[in-house]
């Protein structure tokens, strides 16, 4: 099952890789964009600004509801944050980059987790995160899907809907189970969930190529 | 074809992950890029090794090549060359700034949003060769 979802996923994956094809969107300042037939929100309150440390959770599967199957994927990474200011004044200085580094690394204590769902086409920032442990190995994630609709731009808060999952040890693998909870919009249901998750990965113990 | 050759960079371990964050000033001219890739040959703009630090797999650069006035606003381009098996680009765009257009390879997913006066421009994708990111901005 696993494996059949992983081809499958991939090929469906690569299936949307045209690299001669490009979008190309117009973007208003207020107000919903065109963005591939679909409308893309406008642009409000987002996640945290931050340099992305490790990412906790990532995994790809699918959001089920009556007959219906949609690609899902979910990734949680911590991130360190790193606001505007802090930003121009990195940029102004004519600090080497291991002082760049060592400026960022300064903010460890205040780490943060970031994540996003995509589900079909659609990014659904995800806020409230919570993780915690839940017995057997398991690990329990909870999450609200910011509303970043028109409607909502005046709310930093507003929620669109829900995401609750189990993530267990499974054939040497790891998977996730759970319930999608949207809304609103064209994609609202209440879906089961069924992910492979992949392993845990660590960007500071990743080695780049050359 | 296509297909197979794909198939076949994914078995001969070609494929790699991109998870970067790129920050811009306001004062366009100069992005602070951070986090990791599995590549680095993949991103052209970077192939000046003084321009990169990288501390135990975490990638620190400033670039001056990614931003380029066009008309009365600015254009930041950010290609990459390879297979991806994931692609995790955000872009930080600090300042008071408003996005007027974006280009991107087919098969990324958007998101953009501003946050306190900056805009965020979020694109994932999975299964790419050679993606890439385009969008221009101008002052609000």
């Amino acid at each position: 099952m696993g494996l059949a979802s992983l081809l499958f996923i991939g090929l469906s994956g690569m299936s949307l890789a045209e690299p001669d094809d490009n979008q190309n969107i117009d973007v208003p300042c207020q107000g919903m964009c065109p963005h591939d037939g679909e409308m893309m929100p406008p642009q409000n309150a987002g996640f945290p600004m931050g340099v992305p440390v490790e990412v906790l959770f990532s995994g790809h599967g699918f959001a089920l509801v009556g007959n219906e199957s949609h690609l899902l994927r979910l990734k949680v990474e911590t991130i360190m944050p790193l606001d505007p200011d802090q930003i121009k004044g990195l940029l102004a200085s004519n600090k080497s980059l291991e002082e760049i580094r060592d400026d960022i690394l300064a903010r460890e204590g205040e780490k943060t987790n970031r994540g996003s769902m995509i589900l079909d086409s659609s990014i659904y920032p995800l806020i409230n995160i919570a993780i915690s442990a839940s017995g057997d190995n398991s690990t329990a994630l909870k999450a609200d899907l910011a509303d970043l609709s028109p409607l909502s731009a005046v709310n930093d808060t507003a929620i669109l809907g829900s995401i609750s999952m189990i993530i267990s040890p499974s054939d040497g693998g790891m998977i996730g189970k759970g319930e999608l909870r949207i809304d609103q919009g064209p994609l609202a249901a209440r879906y089961s969930l069924l992910l492979d998750m992949e392993p845990h990965r660590n960007g500071q113990k990743k080695m780049m190529r050359r | 074809m296509v297909l197979l050759l794909l198939l076949s960079s994914i078995a001969l371990g070609d494929s790699g992950q991109l998870f970067l964050n790129i920050y811009v000033d306001g004062t366009p001219g100069k992005a602070l890029v951070v986090g990791n890739v599995d590549d680095i040959s993949g991103l052209a703009f970077l192939n000046t090794p003084d321009k990169i630090y990288e501390d135990n797999g975490q990638l620190y650069a400033v670039c001056d090549s990614l931003v380029e006035k066009e008309g009365d606003g600015w254009k930041l381009s950010f290609p990459s060359s390879g297979y991806y098996d994931e692609y995790h680009a955000v872009f930080f765009v600090s300042g008071g700034f408003a996005l007027e257009e974006i280009n991107c390879t087919e098969g990324l997913e958007l998101l953009s949003t501003a946050h306190n006066g900056s805009i965020v421009l979020d694109v994932q994708g999975f299964g790419l060769t050679d993606p890439a990111v385009h969008f221009s901005y101008a002052a609000l």
